[in-house]
C-alpha cells in the first residue's frame, strides 16, 4: 500500500530538492528535453522483411525502397502519414536499386524480370495502374546493367558489365537519343551524380597489385564531367574505407557510408561490416592533397548505410534490429545540431554506450576543429583510443595506437608502450580466428615469436612484463600471464597501461577477488605524486569498480569492516569525488542496515546533501545514483530505490543532454517498482506509483495502467484513479485530451466499441505525440486498436488487409522504441504473433511467439497459452516435430495449473504427436487421455479415431478395427456445427465416416468384409450433396473419391470371382466418369484413366460379363485419344499414352472375340512400325520398353 | 490367362504413375488445407479455450511481470561506465 512511510518520503524528497516535476519545469523551460539528446534513429519501415535503399518523394509524402522477401527484391511505395505500403510492380518483377528522377516523374530501377543479369528500367509514376506495361527497360540482354542513377532529366548513369568482363563501367545513358557512353572503368561501385551534373561521385576498389605505378587506391572517387578527369580518392582522416556517397541539394556536403572496423572479424574491412554514416563539405572533398576529418552522423552501433537526402533529413538503411530497415535522422546527424564543446562533454560524461561516446567525441572533435592542434592531441586520441578498445575494435584502435606512436616520438617509453600495443591489437585480431578454446599451431608459433622478440627488444621492464602477460594469457598459460602481470607495479604508468593491466586482471583473477580488489584499490590512490597520471575520470570509475569489489561475496567482509576499509580509504584520498563516493557507501551500508525511519532518513539526508556539488558534475552523479540503487534494489528497499532515483532525476537540470537519459531510467525503474507492487497486490501503492511516474515522464505505459489499476483490476480504486488523472490534467502534465487516457477510458470501459468509433480512436492515436517518453506504448495501443478492427470485421478467410498493415506496422513501431521496455516487448510479440495467426500467416506467427517465449510471463497460463498457439502456427507451417515439442512443453507446465488444462494439454499433446508420426507418444497420451474418462461427444470420438488411426499405423489391427467400429457407432449421435460461406471447414460426421470405412477396408482380413466397408463407402459417397466445402472438398473431390472406391470394389470383384458384379459394377463405374467430365475433370487424368484401363483389362478377362459394352465406351475412348494430341507437336510422353490405349483397345477388342488372333498381331505390329513407337526408342527409351512389354503381353494371350 | 492378364494390368498401370489399385483411401486432395482438416477431424475442440485465446489475443497495454534485481544491471544506466585512459592534456584540453 501507498502508506505513510511512502508519503513521508516523497515529502522529504521534495524538502530536500525543492522540485516537483520535471515537466512542469519544462512546461516553463526554453528546452525540448526529449530532443536535447543524441537522437535516436526514427524508423520509417517495418520489418520483419528487409526494406533497403530507400529513395523520397518530398511532395507525394512518399518512400520508395526495395523489400526482400521470400528469395525476391521488389519495389515498395510507402505513405508517411499511415506507413501502408504497396508493391509498385507485380510481385514476379524481381527488381531493386531504385532512383528517383529530379522531378520525381520518373523512376529508374535495376529489374531482373526480362534479363536475369539486370537491366536498368524507367517506370513512370503518375499512373497508378498496369505499371507493368509501363515499364521501359532501357539496356540490352545479355550484359549487367545496375545501380541506376539521375544525371539530370534526360540523363541518366548506371553500371555496366558484359557477360565475360571482369572490369566494371560507369555508363552515361541519354533518354533523349538513347545513346550510351563510358566514363570510367574499373572495379566501380555506387555512383551518384552532383545535383548540377558537373560531378559523378563512386567508390573504386584498388588494384591489388600494388606495384602497378597506374594502381589507384581504394576510396571514393569524383569525376568531373566537364574537363572529363578523375580525382580521388577523398583523403579522410579515418581507418577503413568508403562508400555509397550522395550529394546534398545545395552541393555543400557529400554524405557517405564508411567501414570503420573489420565487424565481421574476415580480416578485411568491406561492405560487409558494420557501417557509419558521415558527411564531409564538398570543398574539403575535392582537395585530395591532405585528410578530412568528417563529421559522423550515425553510431557504429546502427549499422548504417544508402544514405538518401531530403533538404531536412537523411534517410538510410539501418541493420541493428533484425532486419534491414529505413530510418531518418536530421541532415546534422543524430547529435544536435545546437549542441557545442559544453552540451556534448555532458552527454558523452552520461552516455550509455562506447558507440555513443565516439560518436559524441568525433563530433567534437568536427565541431572543434578549428582548434587543429587540440583535436590531434594525444589525449583526444587516448579517448578515442579507449572507446575502441573497449569494444574490440582492434582496426580502428589500431589506426590510432599509430598515431600515438608518432605523437610519443620523443618519449621512448611511450613510444615502446604503443609498438607494443599495437602488435597486441594484431594478435587478439587473429585469435578471434582460433577456433572456440582451441589455439593453432601456427597462431602458437607466432605468438611465441613475438614473446621472444618482446623480451629482446623492450627496455622498459613495465612494458615487458605487461606484454608479456598478455601474450601469455593468448598463449592460455594463466599462470604464467598472471606472475608477469604482478611484476608490473610501478607507479608512474600510462593510463592505459593501467586500463590493461586491469582488463587481464579481470580475466585471470576471476576467482581471487582479493589480488584484485587491492589492484583496484591501488588505480585510485592519489597520495603519491606519480599517479597523477591517472585522469579524474579513471580514477573516479576505478573507485567505483572498487566499491563493487570491496561487497564481493568472496571477500566475505563485514559491513563493519567494509565501513572501516572505506574510511580509511577515504582519508588518504586528496580526490574530492572519490571521498564523495566513497562515504556515501558508508551512509549507504547504514541505511541499508537500518530498521528504522528515522535512521533511514538521516542516511539518505546526508547523501542527498553530499551530493549536492554533483549537480554539476555528470560523472559523479551518475556513478554515485547507480551505486546507490544497485545497493537498495539489492536490499529489497524498493522506496529508497525509487527516492535515489527520483533524486537523480531533480539534481540533473532539464537543459542537461543526459536528462532524458536519466528519465527513462528513472521511469524504468519506478515501471518495475509499480508492477512489483502489483504483483505483491499492492494496488494502491502500483497506483500511486504510475502516477508519480506521468508526473515525471509523462509515461504513457503508466497512463495506460492507471486506468487499468481503477476500472479493471480494482474497482475500489476508480475514485482515486479519476481524482489522480484530472488533476495530471488540471495541471497540464497531461493533456486533457490525451489520446492514450481517452482510449484506454473507452476501451476498458466497452470492450465492444462500435468500428467507426475504434476507426477514430485510432486516427487520434496515429498523431499522438507523445508529452514524454516511451511512445512505443503508445503504438502498442494504437496497433491494438486495428488488430481489434481486423478482428471485428474478419470474415472467414478473407480480412481488410488496411487494418492488418496498420496493426502490423504499429506494433513493429512500437517494438522498435521499446528496445529497453522488455514488458511492452512481451505485449506486442504476442499481438504480432496473434495478428499474423488470424491472418494464417503461421510462418511469421511461429517466429513472434517463438520470441514472445524467450520472456517472462505474468502467469502460467498465458504460458501454457502461448506454447499452444505456436505449436498451432507450427503445425499449419509443416514443422510437425517441433509443434510436438512446443505441446509436450505445455504438458509439463500444465501440471502447475488446472485439470482442464491438464486434460487439454494431454489433448493436445497426443494431437501433435500424431502428426509428427511419433505413434507411440501420441499412443500413450491418448490412452492416458481416454483412461481420465473426462471425454465425451465429440472430443471422445475425435480421441477414438486418432487412437484407431494410431493403432492402424502400428500395424495393430485388431485395436484399430474395434476403434473405428466404435467411432462409426459414436458418430450418429454427433451433429456438425453450423456452416458458413467462406469460412474454414468444421468438424463433419459424414468425413469421418468416409475415413473409418476406409481404414475398416483396408484392415479387414477377406475379401468379403473388404467389399462390405467398401460398398458403404461407396453408398455414402455417392448419397453425398456437394453444395458448399462443409466437406472440405468439392463435387469434383467427391467424384474422385467415388471412382477411386469402385474401382477398388471391382478388383475384389475380380478376387471373389463374381464377373456378373463386377461388369455391373465397371458399368457404373463408367457412368461416374461422365459426371466426372460434368463437373470439368479432364478425360486424361488419373481417375478417368485408371477407369478406362481397369474395364478394357477385365472385360478381356471375363468377355461375356462385359460382353454388352456401355455406349459411353467408344466416345470416351475417342475423346482420350484425342486430349492426348498436342499442337505444334505431341509430346513423348501423350504420344506413348495414345500407343497403349490403342494397344489395349486392340485387347479389348480380341477378347470380346471381335478380333482374331491374327488380326491382334497385325494391329500390333501396324502400332510398332509406325513412326511415333519407333520415335520413341530413341526419345524416350523407358516408355518404348514399357510399351514393347505391354504388346508382347497381349500378344502371349494369342498363343494357345 | 489370369495370370497374363494380371501382367498386362500392372504393365498398363504403370505407365500412368498410380501407386496401385488399393492405395490409401484417406482423401489426399483438399480444396481447403490439409492442416484444416486434420484439425477439423482429430483435434479437441475447446470452448473454453477459445474463449481464453480471444481474451489474450489483444494486449493494450505492456506485461505486467514483475522482476526488478534481475534485470537492474541490463539497464541503460549501467552500460559502458568505463572511463577513458588519457593521459590529462593540461595544455589543451577539449573541454
Amino acid at each position: 500500500m501507498f502508506n505513510k512511510k511512502h508519503f513521508s518520503l516523497a515529502l522529504l524528497l521534495s524538502v530536500i530538492t525543492g522540485q516537483t516535476s520535471p515537466l512542469s519545469a519544462a512546461n516553463t523551460a526554453n528546452v525540448d528535453w526529449r530532443n536535447n539528446r543524441v537522437l535516436p534513429l526514427e524508423k520509417v519501415t517495418v520489418g520483419p522483411t528487409d526494406n533497403y535503399q530507400a529513395v523520397v518523394d518530398t511532395n507525394k509524402q512518399v518512400v520508395i525502397y526495395t523489400r526482400h522477401q521470400n528469395l525476391l527484391s521488389n519495389l515498395v511505395k510507402q505513405a508517411f502519414a499511415t506507413g501502408i505500403s504497396s508493391h509498385l510492380l507485380p510481385d514476379d518483377y524481381d527488381s531493386k536499386e531504385p532512383a528517383l528522377s529530379p522531378d520525381a516523374s520518373q523512376l529508374a530501377f535495376t529489374l531482373f524480370r526480362f534479363d536475369a543479369l539486370g537491366d536498368v528500367c524507367l517506370l513512370p509514376l503518375a499512373e497508378e495502374k498496369n505499371q507493368s506495361q509501363q515499364v521501359n527497360c532501357i539496356t540490352q540482354k545479355g550484359s549487367r546493367e545496375w545501380q541506376p542513377f539521375w544525371v539530370n532529366q534526360q540523363q541518366l548513369g548506371y553500371l555496366r558489365r558484359g557477360f565475360s568482363q571482369t572490369s566494371t563501367e560507369l555508363v552515361l545513358h541519354s533518354l533523349t537519343d538513347n545513346t550510351q557512353q563510358p566514363v570510367v572503368s574499373g572495379q566501380i561501385s555506387a555512383p551518384a551524380a552532383s545535383p548540377d551534373g558537373q560531378w559523378l561521385i563512386y567508390h573504386r576498389e584498388g588494384d591489388a597489385i600494388k606495384l602497378n605505378k597506374a594502381a589507384k587506391p581504394s576510396g571514393l572517387y569524383f569525376y568531373n564531367l566537364v574537363k572529363q578527369q578523375e580525382l580521388g580518392p577523398v583523403q579522410l582522416d579515418l581507418s577503413g574505407n568508403s562508400s555509397f556517397a550522395r550529394f546534398d541539394s545545395q552541393q555543400q556536403f557529400i554524405y557517405f557510408s564508411h567501414y570503420l572496423n573489420d565487424t565481421n572479424n574476415d580480416q578485411k574491412i568491406d561492405a560487409q561490416d558494420h557501417s557509419v554514416l558521415f558527411r564531409l563539405p564538398l570543398k574539403q572533398a575535392l582537395d585530395t592533397s591532405q585528410k578530412h576529418l568528417p563529421e559522423q552522423l550515425t553510431s557504429v552501433a546502427q549499422n548504417c548505410s544508402f544514405p538518401a537526402l531530403t533538404h531536412e533529413q537523411v534517410y538510410m538503411t539501418c541493420a541493428f534490429e533484425g532486419s534491414l530497415d529505413t530510418y531518418r535522422v536530421p541532415l546534422t546527424g543524430q547529435v544536435p545540431a545546437q549542441w557545442q564543446a559544453t552540451e556534448i562533454n555532458l552527454a558523452h560524461a552520461q552516455a550509455s554506450s562506447y558507440e555513443e561516446r565516439l560518436l559524441l567525441l568525433n563530433t567534437l572533435r568536427y565541431r572543434q576543429k578549428i582548434n587543429q592542434q587540440s583535436a590531434n592531441s594525444p589525449e583526444f586520441l587516448e579517448r578515442l583510443l579507449s572507446n575502441h578498445l573497449a569494444l574490440n575494435e582492434f582496426t580502428a584502435a589500431g589506426y590510432y595506437v599509430e598515431q600515438l606512436i608518432q605523437a610519443y616520438q620523443l618519449q621512448p617509453d611511450l613510444t615502446e608502450f604503443f609498438q607494443n600495443l599495437a602488435i597486441l591489437l594484431q594478435l587478439q585480431a587473429k585469435q578471434r580466428l582460433q577456433p572456440q578454446g582451441l589455439l593453432t599451431a601456427s597462431f602458437r608459433q607466432q605468438l611465441q615469436e613475438q614473446q621472444q622478440a618482446l623480451a629482446a627488444n623492450t627496455r622498459n621492464p613495465e612494458n615487458k612484463a605487461l606484454f608479456n602477460a598478455w601474450i601469455s594469457y593468448l598463449l592460455a598459460e594463466p599462470q604464467t600471464a598472471k606472475r608477469a602481470l604482478a611484476q608490473a607495479n610501478a607507479n608512474n604508468l600510462h593510463p592505459l597501461h593501467v586500463y590493461l593491466q586491469l582488463t587481464l586482471a579481470n580475466q585471470l583473477l576471476t576467482n581471487d577477488p582479493v589480488a584484485l580488489e587491492k589492484l583496484l584499490a591501488k588505480a585510485l590512490v592519489i597520495n603519491k605524486p606519480a599517479i597523477n597520471k591517472m585522469p579524474a575520470e579513471a580514477r573516479l570509475f576505478y573507485a567505483f569498480q572498487w566499491l563493487k569489489q570491496l561487497s564481493h561475496p568472496n571477500l566475505a567482509l563485514s559491513t563493519a569492516q567494509q565501513q572501516q576499509r572505506l574510511q580509511t580509504m577515504a582519508d588518504s584520498t586528496q580526490d574530492e569525488r572519490v571521498k564523495i563516493l566513497l562515504l556515501n557507501e558508508v551512509d549507504l551500508l547504514q541505511l541499508i542496515a537500518a530498521t528504522e525511519l528515522n535512521e533511514e532518513r538521516r542516511y539518505f539526508t546526508s547523501i542527498s546533501k553530499r551530493l549536492a556539488p554533483a549537480k554539476d558534475d555528470a560523472q559523479l552523479r551518475r556513478l554515485a545514483h547507480l551505486r546507490a540503487i544497485q545497493l537498495t534494489g539489492l536490499a529489497e528497499k524498493y522506496n529508497f530505490m525509487e527516492l535515489i532515483s527520483r533524486h537523480w532525476l531533480t539534481h540533473t537540470q532539464i537543459s542537461d543532454p543526459g536528462f532524458a537519459q536519466t528519465a527513462e531510467y528513472y521511469g524504468s525503474i519506478n515501471l518495475s517498482r509499480a508492477y512489483g507492487s502489483l504483483q505483491q497486490q499492492e494496488n494502491m501503492t502500483a497506483l500511486n506509483t504510475f502516477y508519480t511516474l506521468i508526473r515525471q515522464t509523462a509515461d504513457p505505459e503508466a497512463i495506460y495502467q492507471l486506468i487499468y489499476i481503477g476500472l479493471q483490476l480494482d474497482n475500489s480504486l476508480k475514485p482515486r484513479m479519476e481524482l489522480l488523472l484530472n488533476q495530471l490534467m488540471a495541471e497540464g502534465l497531461i493533456a486533457s485530451n490525451d489520446a492514450v487516457a481517452i482510449t484506454t477510458l473507452e476501451l476498458l470501459q466497452n470492450p465492444n466499441i462500435e468500428t467507426q468509433r475504434l476507426e477514430e480512436l485510432a486516427a487520434e492515436l496515429q498523431t499522438y505525440q507523445a508529452k514524454g517518453l516511451n511512445r512505443g506504448a503508445a503504438d502498442l495501443l494504437t496497433g491494438s486498436l486495428y488488430h481489434r478492427l481486423l478482428l471485428k470485421t474478419q470474415v472467414g478467410y478473407s480480412h481488410n488487409k488496411h487494418y492488418y498493415q496498420q496493426a502490423h506496422y504499429h506494433y513493429m513501431l512500437g517494438l522498435d522504441l521499446a528496445w529497453n521496455n522488455p514488458r511492452s516487448q512481451a505485449a506486442l510479440l504476442n499481438n504480432l504473433g496473434q495478428l499474423h495467426l488470424s491472418v494464417r500467416n503461421y510462418g511469421l506467427a511461429s517466429e513472434f511467439f517463438t520470441l514472445r517465449l524467450q520472456r517472462p510471463f505474468v502467469t502460467v497460463e498465458e504460458q501454457l497459452l502461448t506454447h499452444w498457439q505456436l505449436a498451432q502456427s507450427l503445425f499449419y507451417s509443416n514443422r510437425l516435430n517441433t509443434a510436438s515439442q512446443q505441446t509436450e512443453l505445455a504438458l509439463t507446465l500444465s501440471q502447475q495449473t488446472g485439470k482442464s488444462d491438464q486434460l487439454m494439454a494431454l489433448e493436445k499433446a497426443g494431437f501433435y504427436a500424431l502428426q509428427a508420426e511419433n505413434f507411440l507418444l501420441a499412443k500413450k497420451h491418448y490412452q492416458t487421455l481416454l483412461q481420465t474418462k473426462a471425454l465425451n461427444g465429440l472430443n471422445l470420438t475425435k480421441a477414438n479415431f486418432s487412437l484407431a488411426y494410431i493403432n492402424f499405423k502400428l500395424g495393430q489391427s485388431a485395436p484399430a478395427e474395434a476403434g473405428f467400429k466404435q467411432v462409426l457407432q459414436q458418430l450418429p449421435s454427433l451433429n456438425a456445427g453450423p456452416f458458413k460461406q467462406g469460412e474454414p471447414p468444421r468438424f463433419s460426421p459424414q468425413r469421418l465416416s468416409l475415413q473409418s470405412y476406409g481404414f475398416l477396408a483396408q484392415i479387414a482380413k477377406t475379401p468379403e468384409e473388404k467389399l462390405n466397408w467398401l460398398e458403404k463407402r461407396i453408398q455414402l459417397l455417392t448419397e453425398l450433396k456437394i453444395e458448399d466445402l462443409r466437406y472440405g472438398f468439392d463435387e469434383a473431390n467427391r467424384l474422385s473419391q467415388l471412382i477411386q472406391a469402385q474401382l477398388q470394389a471391382a478388383v475384389l470383384l475380380e478376387q471373389l470371382q463374381r464377373p456378373e458384379q463386377l461388369a455391373k459394377q465397371m458399368q457404373t463405374n463408367l457412368a461416374s466418369l461422365e459426371d466426372w467430365q460434368k463437373n470439368g475433370g479432364s478425360v486424361t487424368s488419373q481417375p478417368v484413366l485408371q477407369s478406362v484401363y481397369n474395364y478394357l483389362v477385365l472385360a478381356m478377362s471375363h468377355p461375356t460379363a462385359f460382353a454388352k459394352a456401355p455406349k459411353s465406351l467408344d466416345k470416351l475412348l475417342k475423346t482420350i485419344h484425342n486430349e492426348w494430341v498436342v499442337a505444334p507437336v505431341t509430346p513423348d510422353y501423350n504420344q506413348a499414352q495414345q500407343l497403349k490405349l490403342s494397344l489395349l483397345e486392340a485387347g479389348y477388342r480380341f477378347g470380346l472375340q471381335q478380333q482374331t488372333s491374327q488380326g491382334l498381331a497385325t494391329e500390333i505390329h501396324v502400332l510398332q512400325e509406325g513412326a511415333n513407337w519407333r520415335g520413341l526408342a530413341e526419345t524416350r527409351p523407358d516408355l518404348h520398353q514399357a510399351l514393347q512389354a505391354l504388346a508382347a503381353g497381349l500378344l502371349d494371350l494369342t498363343k494357345p | 490367362m489370369l495370370l497374363r492378364l494380371f501382367t498386362i494390368c500392372l504393365l498398363s498401370l504403370a505407365m500412368t504413375g498410380c501407386s496401385g489399385l488399393l492405395n490409401n483411401l484417406v482423401p489426399d486432395v483438399y480444396l481447403v488445407d490439409r492442416h484444416t482438416l486434420m484439425e477439423a477431424d482429430a483435434a479437441g475442440e475447446w470452448p473454453e479455450l477459445d474463449a481464453r485465446l480471444r481474451q489474450q489475443a489483444i494486449k493494450e497495454g505492456s506485461e505486467p511481470y514483475a522482476g526488478i534485481n534481475e534485470q537492474l544491471d541490463e539497464q541503460t544506466g549501467f552500460r559502458a561506465l568505463n572511463a577513458e585512459y588519457a593521459l590529462p592534456d593540461a595544455n589543451q584540453p577539449l573541454k
